[in-house]
């Protein structure tokens, strides 16, 4: 599994941190599957929301401050503001592709579809790909907060909705599976 | 007057007996493979009273150095715990790794910890209390042995740990 799945995953996973939800009355659980077929390794990971937004406590300081996300600060180039822009401009037009980079047998695609934000990447043609979609709610949420600040707590509120899958990561050896149900233990699995 | 003084000595061990009922006892099993079979029920209100009497100042100190860089979590981790706590029952962990398997379930105020491996299988049962009343003290730094005894009085009934290791078996059971 190479940096960029790694990383997309890791933004995923602190994005999911705080969603409660209950569409009945039933607890929401945040599920992660880990699994290398050829070492015969599989991770399974079922938290309660609740658990789960008290974990996200413990972000470093350095990263987060009030739930908020501080990126930039080092002159990286990953400017929150200008995609705070970009996504403003583009809620108002409808389906769209924000993003799309080609580069040999490599894609990264990011695009408007309906209420969400889809993130494609594709590497080696079609052995490793990353899907990753954010209900556009929960962007909103994210880009909530100034400069150079992503909202994660408000994202999180928002997606106290949001059922299903999140993140999928699959390349040659491994495969991971982010979703959330209201199901504890070994949940609706697909 | 003999039949007085008969009643009193006898009534000694059953009062004893009573107290040590009523208080909880810690039973260690042990089977070697040789075939040495060991049983020391230690009465929880004796351990209790030699944690809190015993010099422990400067293991103490020794845990506090452990946990000094743990130590900015542990509210988090107390809040996470406390989540688990009043959430539903069910797995939170499953790890298959060839033929080793480790599971983490909540069941009831329990945390049952399984690992299961071709030569060894460790059965752990954390109360939830136990966990929470020791994640407080070492947040506090105050981490005492005889507080802890004491919390094992309200997980009377249970399998703390149960570990096979070749032709070894321990367990660890609170009465």
């Amino acid at each position: 599994m190479n940096t960029r799945s790694l990383a997309l995953v890791a933004l995923a996973v602190p994005l999911l941190g705080t969603a409660p939800a209950s569409s009945s009355d039933g607890t929401a659980w945040l599920h992660v599957r880990v699994e290398e077929p050829k070492k015969g390794s599989r991770v399974h990971v079922n938290l309660p929301m609740p658990a789960v937004e008290a974990a996200l406590k413990a972000a470093p300081d350095a990263i987060a401050s009030d739930g908020r996300i501080h990126l930039g600060r080092h002159g990286h180039d990953l400017d929150i503001d200008d995609f705070r822009r970009l996504w403003k401009e583009l809620k108002g037009v409808g389906d769209a592709e924000i993003v799309s980079v080609e580069d040999g047998d490599d894609r990264v695609a990011v695009s408007k579809k309906g209420d969400r934000l889809l993130i494609r990447v594709q590497e080696d043609g079609d052995r490793e790909t990353v899907h990753v979609d954010v209900p556009a709610a929960v962007v909103d949420a994210l880009f909530s907060g100034p400069g150079q600040e992503l909202n994660v707590r408000a994202a999180v509120a928002e997606l106290r909705t949001l059922r299903g899958d999140v993140v999928r990561v699959n390349d040659r050896s491994s495969t991971v599976r982010i979703w959330i149900d209201e199901s504890a233990g070994a949940p609706g699995e697909k | 007057m003999l039949l007085k003084i008969g009643a009193v000595l006898a009534s000694i061990p059953v009062a004893l007996g009573t107290v040590v009922a009523a208080t909880g006892v810690m039973v260690v099993d042990v089977k070697d493979s040789d075939g040495t079979h060991i049983v020391v029920p230690v009465p929880l209100l004796l351990a209790e009273t030699a944690a809190r009497f015993a010099s422990t100042r400067k293991a103490a100190g020794a845990v506090d150095r452990e946990l000094a860089r743990a130590r900015p979590y542990l509210p988090v981790a107390e809040e996470v715990l406390a989540a688990l706590v009043d959430g539903p029952d069910g797995e939170l962990v499953r790890v298959d790794e060839g033929d080793e398997h480790v599971r983490i379930e909540k069941v009831g105020d329990m945390l049952q910890v399984r690992v299961e491996s071709p030569r060894e299988t460790v059965a752990v049962n954390v109360p939830f209390g136990l966990a929470r009343q020791a994640l407080r003290q070492a947040r506090d730094g105050r981490v005492s042995p005889g507080d802890l005894v004491a919390a094992l009085r309200r997980a009377r009934l249970t399998r703390l740990a149960d570990v096979r290791d070749g032709g070894d078996h321990v367990t660890i059971t609170i009465w």
